[in-house]
């Protein structure tokens, strides 16, 4: 019995990082119809930045705090620069470009700081486990999971209740119309860009005392991130938080039950999805 | 054609944007450029340094060639009158990569011997295309224990084969930790090679495996794992896992509280310089197994260690001592015939004959399987002098490679 | 179109004299120019459904990868001949094409691009778990290549050099042909405008299916090429990294000529080897160069070649020419529909709207 809470408590966990990890691809692509294939990039920029910032200061929370912070300027100057003048052309050239910078993000972090591989330690408060019904909790993934509800939670508040968030909508919704009534539309984008980056990067700095910190890992969420936004619903954050539960639940159970299928029925999932429901369990249909 | 406007108006136009790529394009390429060769009175030695330098295993690779750069540099860089030249070509973890680049090295460079190879399907391919070539190959990598059993003439291995070292380990914890056991590593080549011999060693000792667990390789989460050893509760456990792996395997099992209840041992890649800063803590007391220690106390160790903390800020792992080691075999068998790389036979016996203090403690070649002889060492992590890192509690001599090639 | 041919007879006997020229300059350059020809063949094949059909795939690698698990495969499990491997190899992707394609073409632009990915993720999960079969990441090896009139594949590698050469020249010649046939310009008129090819009462989906189906098989050709010459395939192979690396090829060389994306697979592989010897940050480089292309050479540098150069060849009416390789290039400029609308005989034309996918 306490196998399965624990194997519930742990797919939980994965899945709130999960939902971390693609609520901000989810944003980007439903708000401004920008499929960035390099959120990776921001994931692993934001990590090894918290790591530098860990071991500057000692502090855990400093490095969450700003961390994220080259990411989301990196991200600004990418979208300034690289992808405006892009927003007239087809999506297939947004969707290279983006991709041609998974290269150069890459590259950039491995000569910042090499080719070894790293780890942000855990807050000391937040180090060891707590046992319930014979389940060994851990603190740290405890704390993920709370983070992950608080994060889902301010970008509900931010889309759905305050006005910057309703100017995005209608941004999204009609940028002509938006634009005739004065809301600037460019510098929207680019705010929106950056938080995806932002959120991206904060995604890496929480997963990072979990996964470590290390190059590549940019390649190896992607996957699991589009998957995620996938069949959620490309541009629902209650699609991201849902398919990350279902994901994370899928892969632990999975591991633990059926260990060579896991990985298969996942992608599984992704291409039944694709094909039945195009949009994602909560997606919109776009016009 | 009228090209985009749009990218008038950012400032950044075609030409702006070639003109910053190439001035920086240029000062990256030729800042850090090839290695000059001096001209020198006698051709230069040519030492081909084939690893993975990039992907998952460049640390490795880099390791590999600064330990050997480290020893070169301090004996001038020269043997015998020939300049040392290192080239360093990249497989990709690849075998037809780095079977590609390992011809570059004999036939277009010239090179008088190879040394590296880390990955060991790349190895694996390099064997077949020595068996034709006849080049001259130092192994300072890749540890699996078929390299042993080549019969090649002209190929050495003086990094180590893993099969004695995890064996002995399964001995040692059959005497000292538990009959019982369960064992996990990641699923592929190399952690099912390392589990079986260390079953050779513990079962061969009379134990008992209890279970075997293979998580995929690049595994993120392992609580799925951890839950289930948790309910088998066995009296010890053993795992190989590298890298990344390594890393998250051994916080994660920290993390899990299981260090406290559960004995884990393990091997020694997965607890070295290369991984060990990132594990911290998580570490402390896991005993394990492995042909080198940083905190070695003999002469050639502090010096190689002073040596490289010096030129490069960090600690050494195995991997560096893999190169510092092959350089060291490449000066003595080389002086030994001056410097004469043109006779392969002579350059072979020489090579047999090397004995010598290295690092890892006393080194010398097993004369029939031409791999190495040296000490094993049962490790536990340990804190020394404010670090993370491994101190010897159990020394097993004179080990090497196995009669034959074990089932 | 004839001084297009006819500007095409030198280039490609040049072409033909450099692929001759090549195996003097040692087995080690012969290894790099084969390996440039077996990823030619795999980007040109990309470009037929990418910059012929407008369907862009990140998925392309799955047929690729399962012509040289099925030549490695037979050849290691059951002792089959690397030729009737290599035609095992090669229907097995037509088919998984087929199969593959029925599903993908229910979906456009953003959906069929990840549709792709999974499908091409699913068969890497495969191949990964199924270790008994394909041996997981470890691969397969002891693959015995077979002997090319009398010289045997392993050992020789001219004879390797020779099968890949006959290979990617007959895919070169055949990608040439086809677009320029009737099939072809129905893929081009998909590409521009769908609705309108539907209108006029094409079945459309049929023919995206035909086209995928054919750069299935392409991929194949040159997957099973490159079991010959690797005698080696692990389930990297199939990771969408190297269908990635397929999409860079495509662009860099430009994706509005069948020749471009062989250029681009050329530049990409001369890239990575050249500056690799000096400097280990090849993929930055690669990734700034991709970059500017995307935004300011989207004709790629084959384009912009054939753009500057290939007026040479023509020596009938300048001005036509010019407008034929505009309409080539026609689709990455949004703002220039209106300017050469009258030179669209064959191609379907009309305003060209930004969802190309």
């Amino acid at each position: 019995m306490d196998f399965l809470v624990s194997q519930l408590l742990n797919s939980l966990v994965f899945g709130m990082l999960l939902f971390m990890m693609s609520a901000g691809l989810s944003l980007i692509f439903g708000l401004m119809n920008v499929v960035n294939l390099a959120h990776g990039s921001f994931f692993m920029i934001g990590s090894f930045t918290a790591f530098t910032l860990a071991k500057w200061s000692g502090n855990f929370w400093i490095a969450l705090a700003a961390g994220w912070v080259p990411a989301a300027a990196a991200a600004v100057l990418m979208e300034r620069i690289f992808i405006r003048p892009l927003y007239s052309r087809s999506h297939l050239d947004q969707v290279l470009l983006t991709f041609g910078f998974i290269f150069v993000f890459g590259d950039i972090c491995k000569y910042l700081w090499g080719p070894d591989i790293r780890n942000i330690p855990p807050p000391e408060a937040l180090e060891g486990a707590i046992i319930v019904a014979g389940a060994v909790l851990p603190k740290y993934r405890l704390f993920l999971v709370a983070f992950g509800v608080a994060v889902a939670v301010l970008l509900w508040l931010f889309l759905e209740r305050s006005r910057i968030g309703a100017m995005v909508r209608a941004g999204v919704d009609d940028a002509a119309t938006a634009a005739g009534i004065g809301i600037n539309v460019p510098f929207l984008f680019g705010c929106i860009f950056a938080l995806g980056a932002a959120l991206a990067a904060v995604g890496g700095i929480v997963a990072g005392p979990v996964l470590g910190t290390y190059l590549g890992m940019d390649i190896e969420i992607l996957i699991p991130a589009f998957i995620v936004t996938v069949v959620g619903g490309m541009g629902s954050l209650k699609g991201a938080l849902v398919a990350g539960l279902l994901v994370g639940a899928i892969d632990t159970f999975g591991k633990a039950y059926f260990p060579d299928y896991a990985l298969f029925l996942i992608y599984l999932l992704m291409v039944v999805v694709l094909l039945k429901r195009p949009q994602g369990l909560f997606g919109v249909v776009k016009g | 054609m009228r090209k985009h406007n749009s990218s008038l108006v950012n400032g950044l136009t075609r030409r702006s944007f070639i003109k910053a790529a190439g001035l920086a394009g240029a000062a990256a390429v030729f800042g850090g450029g090839a290695p000059v060769v001096l001209a020198q009175s006698r051709a230069p030695l040519k030492i081909g340094a084939l690893n993975s330098y990039s992907k998952v295993f460049a640390a490795l690779g880099n390791a590999n060639v600064n330990g050997m750069a480290l020893y070169f540099n301090s004996i001038g860089n020269t043997i015998a009158g020939r300049k040392i030249e290192i080239i360093r070509e990249d497989d990709e973890i690849n075998p037809q990569v780095g079977l590609q680049k390992l011809k570059k090295l004999v036939e277009s460079d010239k090179c008088d011997l190879v040394t590296g190879i880390q990955a060991s399907n790349v190895a694996m391919a390099a064997v077949q295309y020595l068996r034709q070539s006849r080049a001259f190959m130092l192994c300072s990598g890749a540890g699996l224990v078929n390299l042993a059993f080549t019969g090649l003439p002209y190929f050495f291995r003086s990094s180590v084969n893993t099969y004695p070292v995890h064996s002995s380990m399964g001995e040692w914890v059959y005497d000292n930790v538990s009959k019982e056991v369960l064992i996990s590593a990641s699923d592929f080549a190399g952690g099912r090679g390392s589990l079986k011999e260390f079953k050779d060693g513990f079962e061969g000792r009379g134990g008992k495996i209890i279970k075997e667990i293979y998580p995929p390789l690049g595994n993120n989460d392992f609580s799925p794992y951890f839950a289930d050893i948790r309910n088998i509760n066995p009296p010890s456990t053993f795992h190989f896992y590298a890298g990344t792996d390594a890393v998250r395997f051994v916080n994660q099992y920290a993390e899990y509280g299981l260090k406290d209840s559960i004995p884990i041992t393990g091997s020694g890649f997965m607890l070295d310089s290369d991984t060990l800063p990132a594990q911290g803590r998580s570490a402390m007391g896991i005993r394990n197994v492995l042909h080198y220690a940083d905190t070695l106390d003999n002469a050639a160790n502090q010096e190689f260690v002073e040596g490289y903390r010096g030129a490069h800020n960090e600690y050494p792992s195995v991997y560096a001592e893999y190169g510092y080691v092959a350089a060291a075999v490449i000066h003595a068998a080389l002086e030994a015939i001056d410097g004469n790389t043109s006779d392969r036979d002579k350059l072979r016996e020489a090579m047999l004959a090397v004995e010598l203090d290295a690092p890892r403690g006393p080194f010398k070649f097993n004369q029939k399987t031409q791999g190495p002889v040296h000490n094993v060492y049962i490790r536990e992590v340990a804190e020394v002098d404010n670090r993370i890192t491994n101190k010897v509690i159990h020394t097993i001599n004179n080990v090497t490679d196995p009669e034959k090639l074990p089932a | 179109m004839n001084m297009k041919t006819s500007g095409r007879i030198p280039g490609f006997l040049a072409l033909c004299v450099l692929l001759v020229l090549a195996p003097l300059g040692g087995d080690y350059l012969l290894g790099i120019v084969s390996e440039i020809l077996i990823f030619a063949i795999f980007a040109m094949s990309l470009n037929l459904i990418v910059g012929y059909t407008g369907l862009l795939s990140f998925g392309h690698a799955a047929f690729f990868g399962v012509a040289t698990y099925v030549v490695i495969g037979l050849g290691v499990h059951l002792g089959i001949s690397g030729w009737l491997g290599a035609i095992a190899g090669v229907l097995a992707s037509t088919a998984l094409a087929a199969f593959i394609g029925m599903f993908c073409i229910r979906v456009k632009g953003i959906p069929f691009l990840m549709l792709t990915m999974a499908f091409s993720q699913l068969l890497f999960a495969t191949a990964l778990k199924w270790r008994s079969v394909t041996g997981g990441t470890d691969g397969l090896i002891g693959f015995m290549p077979p002997d090319f009139f009398g010289w045997n594949m392993g050992s020789d590698a001219i004879a390797r050099y020779i099968v890949i050469v006959i290979g990617f020249l007959s895919v070169l010649i055949f990608l040439w042909y086809l677009v320029r046939s009737p099939l072809g310009s129905i893929f081009i008129g998909i590409r521009d405008n769908e609705q309108r090819m539907r209108a006029i009462g094409y079945p459309v989906q049929r023919f995206k299916l035909i086209a995928f189906t054919i750069a299935g098989c392409l991929a194949g050709i040159g997957g099973s090429l490159y079991a010959l010459f690797n005698s080696y395939v692990s389930s990297d192979i199939l990771h969408w990294h190297l269908s990635g690396d397929a999409m860079i090829m495509v662009i860099l060389g430009g994706s509005g000529t069948v020749f471009g994306p062989a250029f681009g697979a050329a530049l990409f592989l001369l890239l990575k080897n050249f500056i690799s010897s000096y400097n280990e940050y090849w993929a930055f480089w690669v990734g700034v160069i991709f970059i500017f292309c995307v935004m300011f050479l989207r004709e790629g540098v084959w384009g912009l070649v054939m753009k500057h150069f290939g007026r040479l060849f023509s020596n009938k009416d300048n001005s036509q020419s010019r407008n034929r390789s505009h309409s080539e290039s026609k689709r990455q400029s949004h703002s220039h529909s209106h300017s050469h609308s009258e030179s669209e005989k064959r191609v379907v034309a009309g305003a060209a709207t930004g969802e190309q996918l």
